[in-house]
């Protein structure tokens, strides 16, 4: 069945990947498993991160946060905590200058509203920053911090995004320089708004057998990344503004902090070293600019670095959700209208407001074929914590309603969730409805879909779980089980926007440096970076040194997000290792004619096999020859090249997930027993860290799905704000899993590849909802699904069968 | 950033020099055995000696043997890694115990945390195991800061924000061994600058989130743990926690029991943790001289969960926790009687982890 689906509707001249599979015998160093070129050091504890360096004379900064969730500042006295012994300096909203930014850290100009400011004189939620302490060590700091005096007029705060959009609520950006695209309202605390479509709802709707629609919400969600937020400051020996700091975004960070700062980007050099982890919470100038403010005002080394409650509170976070979906099916399972409305909560400031939320219907809706899609968006502005970038970024919450609820239609129309989802799921040669009206802050260009193994995702998965043993369970006793799935598609990267660029230059033993602007933040993308510049090259992957994100030294990079690294950094290292290889071969023809030997020489003729160029004649030159030649011989220059990219297209990996679990129906406790991903991301430039990636990616958000939540009291301050009672899965709680990497090729990708990275995280919450929904015969809408919440529904779906045994039906 | 604040170290090398310093430090002073609780709670401004007392060179707290009788005595110094591993408690007289220690916390804190310091743990509340200026925000509690539970019994004023109005506060129990050592009737030797003494495990408690210890004067060393011979007994451990480590328990079943020819109970003891500020141990009389019935494990089920009175101060819902109570009571008999571990490892959910 699946091949044949596959042919339907496939445009012929699309390259659907089934023809390419021949380049997977091909690969020498891509595809393989190679020991990533930063293994070694971390296993040795080399691996330097941001705070492993210390400078002398160093200053150490420390924020006061505001207790209130909306309040103004009406004066600040410094006096007290300017006479703690080892305080330099004080700095808040009276003698900074107020500028208006986002700290989103995406490219010029950023689709965020300009709503926040280095110290505004209004705090808008409990862990906004009022003022800082720049001391000799990090104890004066903290000291000073409690004796800053600040005089507030407490004003009334609002919670909930309804009632933040109804009017007569309190108006959290008043200030009348705040600016912003797409909807922005701040009067009516809207961040970002926007309604847009692909043909017509309503006659769509009318043609529907059945139309179901249903409410559905999640939570706020935490980075929880191992290294937290540290950036330290200091001026070199030409008084340039130098920032060593955990960012995804160096490029981003040095344009911004230019504007704030007002100094020149030619001032300021902004340094990635090792990072530990980001997950989107980095893709955030959420810190930088303290340091650099104290550097540049002191003159001194300067560093400040988030505690784990600070994280927490002070940080970013999943924006959380509530999704209204809507679809209309025909009798035999066809859909024919889809509409989704989403209200999202931004917190205090709308960093990502537009474009997070945008994706939770760009990256959703597409997937599976319909007549006409609504997407209906508000995004409200709170007095919580901010919503930001999230491995996923606005998929998670997307697909955690669309698949719930395509297993309730499923359900309603008595089919197999996963045949009614290859009915209508997407085909190669498909044109993605939405991608115009869905571009990141403008319109994006059209996308058609020619490399696409989600079929085989599901087929393979299903399989590899056991998906026909769901029928025979038979939950007879008080433990009740149940299996699940879902299909996920992401993007890879930001089609029209994204760009990266890489550098390559040949040593005199053949071996190469590789500049790249592309931010390793623990992901693994230097070894696939460097792998597809040796795969380009024909050398081995220890013939390349390289070097990433240094804002003085690499060319630019849009940073680590939108699951771009891959797709579109690596394109532009195999770009600058084509020009390399064009060189090469130029520069051995070259010595060849010089000594006489000319024959077989035209470039076309010349291949780089190996570390060397090779005549038809098998003569051949190795590149360590060439380069001595071309160092110190004959037609003397460096041989190098830089390659740089931006993709329109923008190529969905596709995925099945599937869960199977255990409920307790007399506690509610839910046990995760199996957890199957199948994923197509092309061609695996790594495989083990593709399955890595799938790993830690849907590991996260088994959490999501069950145990983590942001609790607050009533006046907005965070109560959960450790590791203690913030409850991320542990390694105990993580199930079997098994990663199944479907083989496709991807034709407008590095080497057949697509992304890998956040479309895992799209799957657990609905996938495991979906099981425990199997499992109970009872649907929750809401995440976590917590056992209070299950016993509760249990109990009352008892109460409701008892009274109505008959025709009872769940 | 959370810093221990400025004090004394001392670091006595035998029991009576550990007794004595104690003594001598006065109120200031405190015991500090693997410091995974002390240490935390001086960061967060808690518990604040002025003097703190080390144990780990005293040798002779980690000393453990069985008695002629059969007994087992188990140092306070052992950690409950050693404590889980220690061959004098492999029988399945003693899960109870092992399959608590295994359970605190998470591998890391069971190699550091040790038996004494365990059962000797401060009571834990939402609104009180907050940093200082959290606490400080809500303008504390009546478990106010300040050294640990001796002193502050002096201590009156202040709102419990959990039960506003009431004069106690209501903090809750949170140590895994002590409710599986009160079910296996184990006993404790408390050694001062005077003298020593043994009393039973629930002795040293009082229902009271501040005075927990009441059993226990400041100024002694608990040295050892004491459990008796336990022919024919068998026992287990059931923890309620959110997650498959690291979780403090928010509820605890331990139960030991004897069954004779016919499967008819000769001796049962059970103990609730967590559901109040001191381990609870439930009457057991309705069970003894019966067979193990599901009937009268349902009755008795119902009767064990009555006490609990779990309070809004830990994680969960509560009347989700006092609901739960009754099952995991159901479970911990069930297992004991043999039934097969599949049907109860079931309800041991990853998200409710239970057996070992
Ligand atoms: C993240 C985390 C999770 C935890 N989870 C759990 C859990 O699940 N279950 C659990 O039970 N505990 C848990 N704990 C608490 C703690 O780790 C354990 O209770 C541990 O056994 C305490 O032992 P310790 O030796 O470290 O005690 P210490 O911190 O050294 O001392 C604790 C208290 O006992 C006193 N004390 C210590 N030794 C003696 C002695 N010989 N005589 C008299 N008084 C003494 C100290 O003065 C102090 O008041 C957790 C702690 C952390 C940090
Ligand atoms: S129970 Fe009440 S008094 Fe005790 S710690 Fe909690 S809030 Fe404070």
């Amino acid at each position: 069945m699946s091949a044949q689906q596959q042919g339907n509707g496939a445009d012929q001249a699309w390259d659907t990947g089934a023809g390419s599979m021949g380049h997977y015998d091909r690969f020498k160093v891509v595809n393989k498993n190679e020991r990533r070129v930063d293994a070694l050091k971390l296993a040795l504890g080399k691996g330097t991160y941001t705070d492993d360096i210390t400078l002398p004379g160093m200053l150490h900064v420390k924020m006061l946060w505001s207790p209130h969730a909306h309040a103004r500042i009406k004066a600040i006295d410094t006096s007290e905590a300017e006479r703690v012994p080892g305080v330099v300096a004080i700095y808040h909203c009276f003698n900074v200058k107020p500028i208006r930014y986002t700290t989103a850290g995406q490219g010029h100009p950023e689709p965020s509203p300009y709503d926040a400011m280095i110290f505004d004189p209004k705090v808008r939620f409990v862990g906004d920053r009022v003022a800082c302490v720049a001391a000799e060590d990090e104890r004066a700091a903290a000291i000073a911090v409690k004796k800053i005096k600040v005089d507030y007029e407490v004003l009334p705060a609002v919670f909930d995004t309804r009632e933040a959009i109804a009017p007569g609520a309190p108006v959290i950006h008043d200030e009348p320089d705040c600016t912003g695209i797409a909807g922005f309202d701040p009067k009516r605390n809207i961040a970002a708004a926007m309604e847009v479509g692909h043909g017509d709802t309503d006659a769509a709707f009318a043609k529907a057998d059945l139309v179901l629609e249903h409410w559905y919400s999640v939570p706020y969600q935490q980075h929880c990344a191992l290294e937290p937020h540290v950036a330290i400051a200091w001026l070199d020996e030409d008084d340039r503004l130098v920032l060593r700091c955990a960012t995804q975004v160096p490029f981003h960070s040095r344009r911004i902090l230019a504007r704030i700062l007002e100094i020149p980007v030619q001032r300021i050099r902004v340094i990635k070293p090792r990072i530990g982890g980001g997950f989107g919470g980095k893709q955030e100038v959420l810190l930088d600019d303290i340091p650099a403010l104290v550097t540049l005002r002191t003159r001194r080394p300067a560093r400040f670095c988030y505690t784990r409650q600070e994280e927490f509170s002070s940080a970013r976070t999943r924006h959380p959700q509530r999704l209204r979906w809507k679809t209309g099916v025909k009798k035999d399972g066809t859909l024919v209208a889809q509409e989704l409305e989403v209200l999202a909560n931004t917190g205090a400031y709308g960093a990502h407001a537009l474009t997070v939320q945008g994706c939770t219907a760009g990256k959703t809706l597409p997937l599976y074929r319909a007549d006409a899609y609504k997407f209906i968006m508000t995004t409200a502005y709170t007095n919580l914590p901010v919503g930001g970038a999230f491995r996923g970024y606005g998929g998670p919450q997307g697909f955690f309603a669309m698949e719930a609820h395509m297993d309730e239609v499923a359900d309603l129309l008595g089919l197999d969730p996963a045949e009614f989802r290859s009915k209508n799921i997407l085909r190669p040669g498909d044109e993605n409805p939405l991608a115009k009206a869905l571009g990141e802050g403008k319109e994006g260009p059209p996308q058609k879909i020619r490399s696409c193994g989600v079929q085989e995702c599901i087929d393979r998965g299903a399989k590899a779980i056991g998906w026909e043993r769901r029928l025979s369970f038979k939950n007879d006793g008080p433990i009740k089980r149940g299996m699940g799935m879902t299909c996920l598609m992401h993007g890879s990267g930001i089609p029209g926007v994204d760009m990266a660029a890489a550098f390559l230059k040949l040593n005199d033993d053949g071996s190469f440096n590789l500049l790249v602007g592309a931010t390793d933040i623990g992901t693994g993308s230097d070894t696939i970076l460097a792998q597809i510049a040796a795969e380009q090259l024909s050398v081995p992957l220890s013939k390349i040194q390289i070097y990433s994100s240094d804002t003085d030294i690499t060319p630019f990079d849009k940073g680590a997000y939108a699951s771009s690294t891959t797709y579109i950094s690596g394109t532009a290292v195999q770009k600058a290792a084509a020009g390399v290889c064009e060189q090469l071969k130029r520069a051995a023809a070259e010595m060849w004619r010089h000594a006489g030997d000319p024959t077989g020489c035209e470039l076309d003729q010349l291949s780089c096999e190996d570390q060397h160029v090779v005549r038809p004649d098998g003569k051949k030159l190795s590149y360590s020859e060439i380069c001595l030649s071309t160092f110190y011989e004959h037609d003397q220059h460096q041989i190098m090249h830089y390659g740089s990219h931006m993709s329109f297209e923008c190529p969905p990996p596709f995925s099945a997930h599937f869960a199977e679990v255990e409920v307790d129906t007399e506690t509610g406790g839910v046990k995760l027993l199996r957890y199957v991903a199948a994923v197509d991301c092309g061609v695996a430039i790594h495989p083990e860290s593709c399955e890595g990636q799938t790993e830690g990616g849907a590991t996260t958000m088994m959490g999501y799905a069950l145990t983590e939540d942001y609790i607050f009291d009533g006046n907005g301050r965070l109560l959960n704000d450790t590791f203690r009672d913030y409850k991320q899965f542990t390694s105990l709680d993580v199930p079997d899993f098994q990663t199944i990497l479907v083989r496709t090729y991807e034709p407008s990708g590095p080497f057949g590849a697509k992304s890998v990275s956040e479309i895992p995280t799209d799957g657990p919450g609905p996938t495991i909802a979906n099981a425990i929904a199997q499992a109970l015969g009872i649907r929750f809408r809401k995440l976590p699904i917590t056992p209070e919440e299950i016993r509760k529904a249990w109990l009352e779906k008892a109460a409701r069968t008892s009274r109505q045994p008959a025709e009872a039906r769940v | 950033m959370m810093r221990v604040p400025p004090f004394k170290y001392v670091a006595p090398k035998t029991i009576a020099e550990a007794a004595r310093a104690l003594r001598d430090a006065g109120p200031e002073g405190m015991l500090l055995a693997g410091g995974t609780d002390l240490l935390p709670n001086m960061k967060r401004r808690q518990q604040t000696p002025k003097v703190v007392i080390g144990l780990s060179a005293v040798k002779d707290l980690r000393a453990s043997l069985r008695g002629a009788d059969g007994a087992v005595t188990l140092g306070a110094g052992l950690s409950l890694t050693d404590t889980a591993r220690s061959p004098l408690v492999a029988d399945a007289a003693y899960r109870a115990l092992t399959t608590a220690a295994s359970k605190v916390a998470t591998p890391h804190i069971q190699a550091m945390g040790t038996l004494g310091g365990n059962l000797c743990l401060d009571t834990r509340c939402n609104y009180y195991d907050q940093n200082h200026e959290w606490r400080q925000a809500i303008d504390f509690c009546k478990k106010a800061p300040g050294p640990h539970g001796t002193a502050q019994r002096e201590v009156t004023h202040g709102t419990c924000w959990v039960a506003p109005g009431s004069p106690r506060c209501w903090a809750v129990s949170s140590t895994d061994t002590a409710p599986a050592l009160v079910a296996l009737g184990a006993e404790v030797t408390l050694v001062s600058a005077d003298g020593e003494r043994r009393v039973p495990v629930l002795s040293l408690y009082k229902n009271d989130g501040m005075d927990y210890l009441a059993g226990k004067r400041r100024d002694e060393v608990l040295t050892a743990v004491h459990v008796p011979a336990l022919v024919g007994w068998r026992s287990t451990y059931w923890k309620l926690r959110r997650r498959g480590s690291f979780d403090f328990p928010v509820l605890s079943v331990a139960a030991a029991l004897r069954l004779g020819p016919g499967g008819v109970v000769e001796g049962a003891r059970v103990t609730l943790g967590s559901v109040a500020s001191c381990p609870l141990e439930v009457t057991t009389d309705a069970l003894v001289g019966r067979p193990l019935t599901d009937e009268a494990i349902a009755a008795f089920a119902d009767h064990a969960a009555k006490p609990a009175r779990p309070l809004d101060n830990t994680d969960y819902h509560l009347s989700w926790r006092k609901r739960v109570v009754r099952e995991y009571v159901v479970g911990a008999l069930r297992e004991l009687r043999g039934d097969p571990p599949g049907l109860l490892a079931r309800s041991a959910a990853r998200v409710l982890p239970v057996l070992a």
